[in-house]
């Protein structure tokens, strides 16, 4: 629903209710569910709902991370973001305004990043094929489009991929989704690596907002907004309210605070983002290393992504969450193909706490695995046993076994590549080399 | 014990504002463009300062009001026009007994009211409820054009109905005489009617008027009349249904209260009007209004909560009458549940839900009260439970049949 132009009321739709996403132009300020006794709901009703969730975005936006109270713990602000006085909250004219032209006008001061956008897949011929024409849409042009198809068993994707001008085939024979993201990096030219999953809509301002959020040298990866393309079946609003890859509206900038309040209690690096979009500076691979390709789809399950935003905080880097940066991403339509997705996240994501552990040797990641997690299925459990069956636990024994499957994964899988490692740690753990550089220096 | 109530506008530049020796606390009322956005109250011992600086309430603002403030520019901008349909004929419905100098200044506030644009000429009744004496009659003769009515048979909900039959307009806003009406009152019913067409009822803000007294102050503290759920500062529309909201819609406090309500007269004469065993003076003195807001979201009728429409009630004095107040407040309730829950079978499980959770909350203030030595605390509540008991063990059955009585002694 665009705000800027008419709000037109919503009608009765036979039983169903809404999903709405309030948009300003093209930046998305927030979302909410009408549910269908709610309706229907007049124009008035619409704006005055609208203008109550907009805030935190737009405030956000244009006074930084201290105006939201419902920021992650350590946020920090923009260097430009003014302090904050009600004098100059009470004089904003036109704040919605303010908030494009603010997600706008860094651009054109934007150093010319070059950006390398890369698509792994692996055999869905269907959904590339919708990803790569969203592509077409984009109102600024990356500099490359690869499309590394990974372990395939068919040649559809290659026909594909080769029948789109401007569009780089690469083959990736070994299995697993962070495999084929490292080589994609390798492959890529650009100084920024932008990854999206096949099973992505892309929005027209995607690239220009991914450019524009690395405008600031610190920042090393930026993520953004998934929203769902259908909400049709049971399985894909049950994802989209529970478990989902939306990280809200308000923009978000993590950094070392945000690492040392959490680290305690296991730095919560999945509200980053999703993997289904986001981007990296091609530097920060040199400094940070390659994916751990213990992870993700074909190896543990899921999680590459997040680790390395563990590593890049860890070490100091800044990630920044963009939410005008926009994919729309096809949820899975059954009940199956959402519990092999569950399972295999809590397999990735606990394989992730111990990867991270051994590299990193937080206990927070520890106290997640053995007292967190166990106590938070207990307690669905418990309500189950009671009766109180809610949403969340509907797939409990799958997540159950994704939980024991990833611990079992990590024990079987515990060398770390060698390139799955910062910098830095590398010296750590290799000491006599160090040492003997040391010594020759 | 007084705290001054400042009414501060933040689109104007802050004041600077000195408490004198008297004065132990103050409450704010911020608004923009004349819109409440936020009410705070502070003691002046955590004070540092006895001078309240632009500082002070920049400080303050941002703290209680920078979402709200930004919410109010994110709607001038999005919804800039208000080209507001006219609202049929409206009638202010005032019912009294013997408060001839609160009625005064409630009239006059009616009357100093800003007028919208569109806003056709409405009428003022009075409705005099079984009065001792003329002082009420002569009240209202001082002020041109309001009307003056006397209902014999006591009883607010009497009253109120009686309020229904003799309006002539499509609407009717039933003020208590006890309150003093913000001169946005009607720009905010406007915008509210204008909002929801539909809407049978339409309920207000309410905040002090003055807290000069211990008691008045302690009202307002324990949350006063604003609502119970949210912060009373953002407009809301109830429909027969909320997901989420267990033991909706049969809560004490949800919709705001009878002091500040808008009907749609047919709407509500259709439901039957308000139930006269109700709301009848002691020895039960409450749950008309929430019975009737009941009745008006069971029947699938929208009610509507403006902030805009604020009016200012002037709270009990004394201490004995507060308390008096809450022990009304719990017997009204229960009274209402009871009632309910024999004329709406339907929803049995909806109200035994909703009891239990105004147990629950009771007994955690209880707990509370007991754990930090608040004696005044828990007087209070224990007066509030007092009252839900006696509400329950079937006191609105008795006053049933007392009105039955009432009624044909008077014939």
């Amino acid at each position: 629903m665009d705000l800027s132009g008419v709000v037109a009321p919503l009608e009765v739709a036979d039983g169903r209710g809404y999903y709405l996403v309030f948009w300003y132009d093209e930046l998305p300020l927030g979302d909410c569910y009408v549910r269908a006794e709610e309706l229907p709901m007049s124009s008035a009703t619409l704006l005055n709902l609208a203008s109550s969730i907009a805030v935190d975005a737009v405030g956000t936006r244009l006074f930084g991370a201290s105006f939201s109270s419902a920021m992650p713990p350590g946020s920090i602000s923009d260097a430009t973001a003014p302090t904050l006085n009600a004098v100059e909250i009470a004089q904003l004219s036109r704040p919605l305004e303010a908030s494009l032209a603010q997600a706008e006008e860094v651009g054109k001061e934007q150093r010319r990043e070059t950006i390398s956008i890369v698509i792994c897949t692996r055999d869905r011929p269907e959904y590339l094929e919708q990803c790569l024409l969203s592509l077409r849409t984009l109102d600024e042009k990356a500099a490359e489009i690869i499309v590394v198809d990974n372990a395939p068993t068919t040649d559809q994707t290659r026909k594909l991929a080769s029948g789109c001008p401007g569009v780089r085939y690469v083959h990736e024979p070994r299995p697993g989704l962070d495999v084929a993201r490292n080589r994609a990096v390798r492959e890529s030219t650009g100084s920024i690596v932008a990854f999206v999953d096949d099973d992505v809509r892309i929005h027209p301002c995607w690239l220009r907002r991914i450019r524009n959020s690395f405008l600031d040298s610190r920042v090393q990866a930026v993520t953004g907004l998934v929203l769902p393309q259908l909400l049709e079946t049971e399985s894909q609003i049950l994802f989209e309210t529970e478990w989902t890859f939306n990280r809200g509206f308000s923009r978000k900038v993590f950094g070392s605070a945000f690492f040392a309040s959490t680290r305690d209690r296991g730095v919560p690096v999945w509200d980053i983002g999703a993997g289904a979009n986001m981007a990296f500076r091609r530097s920060a691979f040199a400094r940070f290393g390659y994916f751990d390709e213990r992870l993700d789809v074909g190896a543990a399950g899921c999680s590459g992504d997040s680790e390395y935003w563990f590593r890049i905080l860890a070490e100091g880097g800044v990630c920044v969450y963009e939410p005008g940066a926009v994919v729309f991403h096809a949820h899975r339509p059954t009940m199956e193909g959402l519990e092999h997705q569950l399972f295999n996240y809590i397999r990735g994501h606990v394989a992730a706490l111990l990867i991270q552990h051994q590299k990193y040797r937080c206990r927070g990641d520890i106290r997640r695995l053995l007292i967190t997690l166990p106590h938070h299925y207990a307690r669905m459990f418990g309500r189950r046993l009671l009766g109180k069956a809610d949403s969340q636990s509907t797939n409990l024994i799958v997540q159950c076994r994704g939980y024991l499957s990833g611990i079992a994964f990590f024990l079987r899988h515990r060398s770390i590549p060698a390139d799955a490692l910062a910098a830095s740690a590398t010296q750590v753990t290799a000491p006599a080399s160090t040492h003997a550089q040391h010594s020759t220096a | 014990m007084p705290s001054v109530i400042l009414d501060i506008e933040v689109t104007e530049p802050f004041p600077e504002v000195i408490l004198d020796d008297e004065t132990d606390g103050v409450a704010v009322l911020l608004r923009r463009k004349r819109r409440p956005l936020a009410f705070w109250m502070e003691d002046a011992a955590t004070l540092t300062n006895r001078t309240l600086t632009p500082a002070y309430f920049d400080a303050r603002t941002l703290r209680h009001a920078r979402g709200v403030l930004l919410r109010d520019s994110i709607r001038e901008e999005i919804a800039p026009v208000a080209e507001y349909k006219p609202f049929p004929s409206l009638s202010v419905v005032i019912c009294t007994r013997d408060r001839a100098d609160l009625l005064a200044r409630c009239l006059r506030s009616i009357q100093s009211m800003q007028r919208p644009l569109s806003c056709p000429e409405f009428e003022i009744l009075v409705v005099d409820n079984a009065t001792a004496d003329d002082s009420t009659r002569n009240v209202v003769a001082e002020f041109q054009s309001v009307r003056y009515v006397h209902e014999p048979v006591p009883g607010l909900d009497t009253a109120r109905n009686r309020g229904l039959q003799e309006a002539s307009g499509d609407l009717v806003a039933l003020l208590d005489d006890d309150v003093v009406a913000d001169q946005g009152w009607l720009l905010g019913f406007e915008e509210a009617y204008s909002e929801n067409p539909d809407a049978a009822v339409f309920t207000g803000l309410i905040l002090p008027l003055e807290l000069s007294t211990f008691a008045q102050e302690a009202f307002e503290r324990r949350g006063g009349f604003r609502l119970a759920f949210g912060t009373g500062f953002e407009k809301a529309r109830y429909g027969r249904q909320r997901t989420g909201d267990p033991g909706y819609p049969a809560q004490a406090g949800r919709f705001g209260a009878g002091a500040n309500m808008t009907l749609n007269r047919s709407a509500i004469l259709q439901l039957g009007g308000f139930d006269e065993a109700l709301d009848t003076g002691a020895p039960l003195a409450g749950g008309g209004d929430l019975d009737m807001f009941y009745r008006v979201i069971r029947a699938g009728l929208p009610l509507v909560f403006e902030p805009r429409m604020l009016v200012f009630h002037f709270h009990r004095t004394t201490d004995k009458s507060l308390r008096a107040q809450y022990e009304s407040w719990g017997k009204g309730y229960m009274a209402f549940v009871s009632k309910s829950y024999a004329v709406d079978p339907e929803n049995r499980k909806g109200l035994r839900l909703a009891v239990r959770l105004w147990i629950s909350y009771q007994a955690k203030r209880l707990i509370k009260s007991i754990r930090t030595t608040d004696l005044g605390e828990l007087r209070y509540v224990s007066r509030e439970v007092w009252g839900g008991v006696v509400g329950l063990l079937g006191a609105y059955n008795r006053s049933v049949r007392r009105m039955e009585r009432r009624r044909s002694s008077m014939t």
